[in-house]
């Protein structure tokens, strides 16, 4: 049988899979483009249509490796980009007569490579565990995941990753 | 507009993935028509993206030996690949003389930069 034309039955295992990556990964692939300025809708329209052809890609067996969720982001930036070329920037990002020169905010100084360079000493002065739960959870593993890994419950994972972040966030807004 | 505007902790809830069923879905609903809310969720998806590079290890700089490196390491796989299609090529029969070998067509897999996390192991397991 060729590839092109599974069976019915292969067809639906395989989508029911590919349904769970998406459910798992489509929040990253979301806020990689709201961080981008495009708007929730226009994120979600973004985020569909990238799935849509990473499916097309994977059926046609064009997709030697499956890395989630960092394929689907980078696929999402080249529709981002196209968007962007096409017009379809968020209303609120577009110049008016009446915006004013945006100040440096507390994410953009976080973007700087010397933020970046604090946030790393920050997160190496954590316990090993903590750090690991932390890294975990940014490469998008379920916490479910991180728990079995690390011995712990989902819950305190859950807990762990929003204390840190809490923790770094505040410390971002104090960076000069 | 009925609903309150976001808070600041709500944005980050939602974009870590620690807001879930209804009560995301009713942020979503209310940042939809609400462009002071979008703003914030942005902020909040361009710190979350930022600590995410941050997890990453940090990337060298490519000093000058570096930068010979990489061309430098291609060369030499050159001479052994050719080296090696030399030593073997009596070996091999006519019909497959002319046939790319393995460990060639493993140099011809895309690779996708920046990709971290595999989705096989996240994956449901099949029926």
């Amino acid at each position: 049988m060729s590839p092109l034309s599974p069976s019915p039955l292969a067809s639906l295992s395989q989508r029911q899979a590919w349904d769970g990556l998406v459910r798992l990964h489509s929040r990253r692939v979301w806020v990689s483009l709201l961080a981008q300025g495009f708007c929730l809708e226009q994120a979600q329209e973004l985020t569909q249509e990238t799935w849509a052809r990473l499916w097309a890609q994977h059926h046609r067996g064009a997709l030697a490796e499956l890395s989630l969720p960092g394929l689907a982001i980078t696929q999402a930036g080249f529709l981002a980009r196209d968007a962007l070329r096409r017009g379809l920037r968020s209303a609120e990002e577009a110049p008016g007569p009446e915006r004013e020169a945006p100040l440096p905010s507390p994410e953009d100084r976080l973007a700087s490579a010397q933020t970046l360079r604090a946030v790393r000493r920050e997160l190496g002065t954590l316990p090993e565990h903590h750090r690991r739960a932390f890294e975990l959870a940014h490469e998008g593993v379920p916490h479910a995941d991180i728990g079995r890994r690390l011995d712990l419950t989902p819950q305190r994972v859950r807990q762990l990753v929003w204390e840190i972040r809490t923790r770094l966030r505040a410390r971002f807004g104090e960076t000069p | 507009m009925t609903t309150p505007h976001l808070s600041p902790e709500q944005a980050a809830q939602w974009v870590t993935g620690l807001l879930e069923g209804p009560a995301a879905a009713a942020l979503e609903a209310h940042v939809a028509d609400c462009s002071q809310c979008t703003r914030l969720l942005q902020a909040e998806a361009r710190i979350e993206v930022a600590l995410q590079q941050a997890t990453q290890p940090e990337a060298r700089p490519r000093t000058p030996w570096r930068r010979l490196a990489a061309p430098l390491a291609a060369a030499a796989a050159a001479v052994i690949v050719a080296s090696w299609g030399l030593s073997t090529s009596g070996e091999r029969s006519g019909a497959d003389a002319g046939t790319t070998s393995p460990s060639l067509q493993a140099f011809k897999v895309p690779r996708y930069e920046g990709t971290t996390v595999h989705a096989i192991l996240t994956a449901p397991a099949p029926l």
